[in-house]
């Protein structure tokens, strides 16, 4: 279409995107068609930002890009199977893979005059093609390569002079010859198992794998590209790491092997394709680890190596045994029905960073495995059997007890309930057994008699729907004031409690005993007990109890 | 949010062609056809309300439908000066009107514009509002304005059409003005302005076609009823006719033979007039009313006038 007079800013020259250009190459090209000298100035100019900023997220170059050009998204995308699909990889540690400043091969760029997208992957320093290395600096001035539309004739951007000139030809690592053996498919897979390894070996008894931190933009990739080759095909390599997480993880064998061994099995199980090591069967958790595991005659790779964030963060050994919701998870052992957002309500485990449990969330193991064994010697409860835990929620966060209070309360014999010692999962040892969790809470009812509680948390501990919240209301149970924002309702401790005493919450009852609503309404209804609130509140009396108690016999 | 009614829009977005327009797109084709070799520029003069505008504005359109399918910018390209410009200000126009924006210095900038008007096939800059580089616009910029169209046209060979009022030819016979040892033009004398005149030959006056003047339209003229007749068919709303003799010189003596004026009193009738009502000179009466600010001392209103006055008034009008 012809532009109308007065349009938005965009660029008159647009040029396709070729197969295998990277995106910033492209703007490159861009640029010098419309007669830019490099592509910052470009951005600069049409007002689309500091490019070099624009160059950490992919996403948001090629937004400016289809702003400038008018291109659908697609056809910016063509190269997104290959090499960049990596760096959209939901995962952390695939960040940051970029090179941020351009690397030619002289040869190619001759052949093509067009940027290629496997040039900026970090730790591939070669052209794959003509075997030779990239080049980041100009052989003649020594100076640093720029995004600018010489580059697309081969020539430095500062002295004009060829990049060919003084190319050396040099012998790949094994890595790269390994990947040369390969399509682009299995390329691209083996490249993004060697980078998943690679952060291993950057912080190589750290539980966190790649959901955390993001790498350093500095990070020299090849070095940790080459030891991740070795570890993942190297069987005694990999063991004698096996080793050294066993010395260096032993203060979590409280909580299992999986504890110790999460390094290596996050590892494991994030592989795409099948190495020597997937092959391995990690061992079991033995009596006592030090003695079961036969491997250290065989020295650790990493015995030398302090863990370390790849943001340069100072060493610190607690990051040693920090680990995110997944690993978490599968350490003490959370399945489907027991989230850890569940295991976070109850507070038997907290997150480090933060209070809501989310990708980010971090769980500091060592402090897990200290909670476990101070209550690991409790003595099996064999008394009546009482509701699971699970129907206490949510009333139970809101008396300020933690699952631990609860286990110190069976250990002092205040509560009836029992450990599991098998020990096999911290919340499978903790959850099934039955305890009383119904007689913590009358004893700590007292505690919210002259506190203030916002509607909400006064809705829960009944029990009731907002509805029937509002019905008690109207019908002046319960009296609300605002807080000093005027934003919450706040209801009297009092209140609630003399509502506790005087009526009985039909939905309560029955999430508290395990009954059909539905089923015990009818049944009142037989015996012509009618709710006198909305239709979930009844009178207490003790007609309702009887009805009640025998509804729960029955 | 308050705006004019659909058919006053509608009468406002119509075009139609007049004779004269068909004579000044001839000799801007022939401007036109300069492009690329030994580019020749063209001025076109007239006093505003003549349709000068209209007509570069449809003569650059039929030329860039063609390419509407294929490319983002046609041939030909139109940018409207404003006061106090400069040849940066040319530059940065150019480069708005490509729909991008350029920061470095003149040369560089100048020498990049080149470049891309070349990638991009134009073969045409139209510039309207010329006068706006004379002198008592540009403060002493006039000279440098017409050494940068010389130069650009020299390096891009596209030809320029200039399109302002009557005074503008003067831009064609500046002259270059050395410089004096401070650098300083301003230090001539007007002695040694004569003197400088004499020797050097004007810059853009070899590189231009002749000035074409667009006049208003005589009351008389077969021109005159035709324009009406046009208004007519695209006026979109009942109106009586307007090429009747007694009020074609109604109108004429309204407008002076002037489009734009002309139009504005159709557009204010247009607008004024009951829905479903047809116009009538009462309804022209009220629009010229409102509307003329430019005849401050006439006879009266030409619409409510009779035709013994209206004669009166046309024989002071056309008195020598």
């Amino acid at each position: 279409m012809a532009r109308p007079r007065g349009a938005t800013m965009n660029l008159p020259i647009v040029v396709p995107p070729v197969r295998g250009e990277s995106t910033p190459g492209y703007a490159v090209r861009l640029a010098e068609a419309n007669v830019w000298d490099d592509a910052a100035s470009m951005f600069k100019d049409m007002g689309k930002g500091i490019f070099i900023h624009q160059l950490k997220s992919l996403g948001m170059l090629k937004n400016s890009l289809m702003e400038l050009t008018e291109l659908p998204l697609t056809e910016l995308s063509i190269n997104d199977d290959k090499f960049s699909a990596l760096y959209y990889d939901d995962a952390r540690c695939f960040k940051n893979l970029r090179a941020l400043t351009p690397r030619v091969c002289p040869r190619c760029i001759k052949e093509s005059c067009t940027l290629q997208d496997c040039w900026e992957l970090h730790g591939i320093d070669m052209c794959l093609k003509h075997n030779v290395s990239l080049v980041s600096k100009c052989p003649n001035c020594q100076c640093s390569l720029d995004w600018h539309s010489s580059l697309l004739q081969g020539e430095c951007n500062h002295c004009h002079s060829n990049l060919e000139q003084s190319t050396p030809l040099e012998a790949p690592p094994v890595y790269l010859t390994k990947l040369l053996k390969h399509g682009p498919k299995k390329q691209k897979l083996l490249l993004r198992d060697l980078f998943l390894c690679s952060q291993r070996i950057t912080r190589p008894f750290d539980s966190m794998l790649e959901n955390y931190e993001r790498p350093n933009r500095d990070v020299s990739w090849a070095k940790y590209l080459e030891d991740a080759y070795e570890l993942l095909s190297n069987k005694e390599y990999f063991l004698s790491w096996i080793n050294a997480l066993y010395s260096n993880r032993n203060h979590l064998k409280i909580l299992g092997r999986r504890a110790i061994l999460l390094p290596a099995m996050e590892l494991i199980d994030n592989l795409y394709l099948d190495w020597p090591i997937t092959k391995i069967a990690l061992p079991h958790m033995p009596a006592n680890p030090e003695i079961a595991f036969e491997l250290n005659e065989v020295s650790s790779p990493y015995a030398n190596i302090r863990p370390s964030r790849l943001l340069g963060a100072p060493s610190n050994k607690s990051l040693q045994s920090q680990t995110d919701i997944y690993g978490v998870a599968r350490v003490i052992g959370l399945t489907k029905g027991n989230p850890v957002t569940k295991a976070v309500a109850y507070q038997l485990i907290t997150p480090t960073n933060q209070a809501k449990v989310s990708r980010n969330s971090i769980f500091d193991l060592s402090t897990i495995s200290a909670d476990f064994k101070a209550i690991s010697t409790l003595t099996p409860y064999d008394g009546p059997q009482l509701k699971p835990l699970s129907h206490y929620h949510p009333i139970w966060p809101l008396f300020n007890s933690t699952g631990l209070d609860m286990l110190n309360y069976i250990k002092n014999g205040k509560l009836p309930g029992s450990i599991n010692s098998s020990m096999s999962s911290f919340l499978g040892s903790f959850e099934p057994q039955i305890f009383s969790l119904f007689r913590c809470l009358h004893l700590q009812l007292h505690k919210i008699q002259n506190e203030e509680l916002t509607l909400n948390q006064a809705r829960k501990i009944m029990g009731i729907s907002w509805n029937d919240a509002q019905a008690l209301i109207e019908e002046n149970i319960l009296n609300y004031t605002t807080d000093g924002r005027g934003t919450k309702n706040l209801v009297k401790g009092e209140d609630v409690i003399r509502a506790l005493r005087t009526w009985v919450f039909l939905p309560r009852v029955c999430k508290i005993h395990g009954l059909n609503r539905t089923t015990v309404r009818l049944q009142l209804e037989k015996l012509e007990i009618s709710p006198v609130i909305s239709t979930n509140i009844y009178t207490k009396n003790l007609r309702i109890m009887t009805a009640i108690q025998q509804l729960i016999k029955s | 949010m308050i705006i004019r009614r659909p058919t006053t829009l509608a009468f406002l977005k119509k075009r139609f062609r007049y004779p004269q327009m068909n004579n000044i797109q001839k000799a801007i084709e022939k401007a036109h056809k300069s492009y690329g070799l030994k580019a020749k520029a063209l001025m076109i003069c007239a006093r505003s309300g003549c349709g000068k505008t209209e007509t570069v504005l449809s003569y650059m359109d039929k030329y860039n439908k063609q390419y509407t399918a294929t490319h983002k910018i046609g041939p030909i390209l139109y940018i409207g000066l404003s006061e106090k410009i400069t040849p940066n200000g040319i530059i940065t126009l150019i480069y708005n009107e490509l729909g991008i924006k350029k920061s470095s210095n003149e040369t560089e900038r100048c020498g990049k514009l080149a470049l891309i008007l070349k990638r991009l096939n134009i073969e045409l800059i139209i510039i309207d509002e010329i006068q706006h580089v004379l002198p008592e616009h540009t403060h002493a910029k006039t000279q440098e304005c017409a050494d940068f169209f010389k130069s650009f046209m020299d390096k891009t060979k596209i030809p320029f059409v200039f399109v302002g009022t009557p005074k503008s030819t003067r831009l064609l016979h500046i002259f270059k003005v050395p410089k004096t040892k401070a650098g300083n033009l301003k230090d001539h004398s007007p002695k040694d302005k004569l003197a400088i005149a004499e020797k050097e030959e004007e810059q853009l006056l070899h590189r231009t076609r002749k000035p074409v003047h667009i006049k208003p339209f005589a009351h008389n003229s077969i021109a005159w009823t035709k324009i009406l007749e046009s208004f007519q068919q695209i006026i979109g709303v009942p109106c009586i006719k307007l090429s009747h003799e007694e009020t074609a010189l109604r109108c004429w003596l309204a407008s002076k033979g002037f489009l734009k004026r002309m139009a504005n009193f159709l557009e204010e009738a247009i607008e004024e007039v009951e829905e479903d009502q047809q116009i009538t000179l009462s309804d022209l009466a009220d629009a010229y009313d409102d509307l003329n600010n430019f005849n401050p001392e006439s006879f009266g209103n030409p619409f409510t006038l009779e035709p013994h006055e209206l004669n009166k008034w046309l024989g002071l009008e056309v008195q020598p």
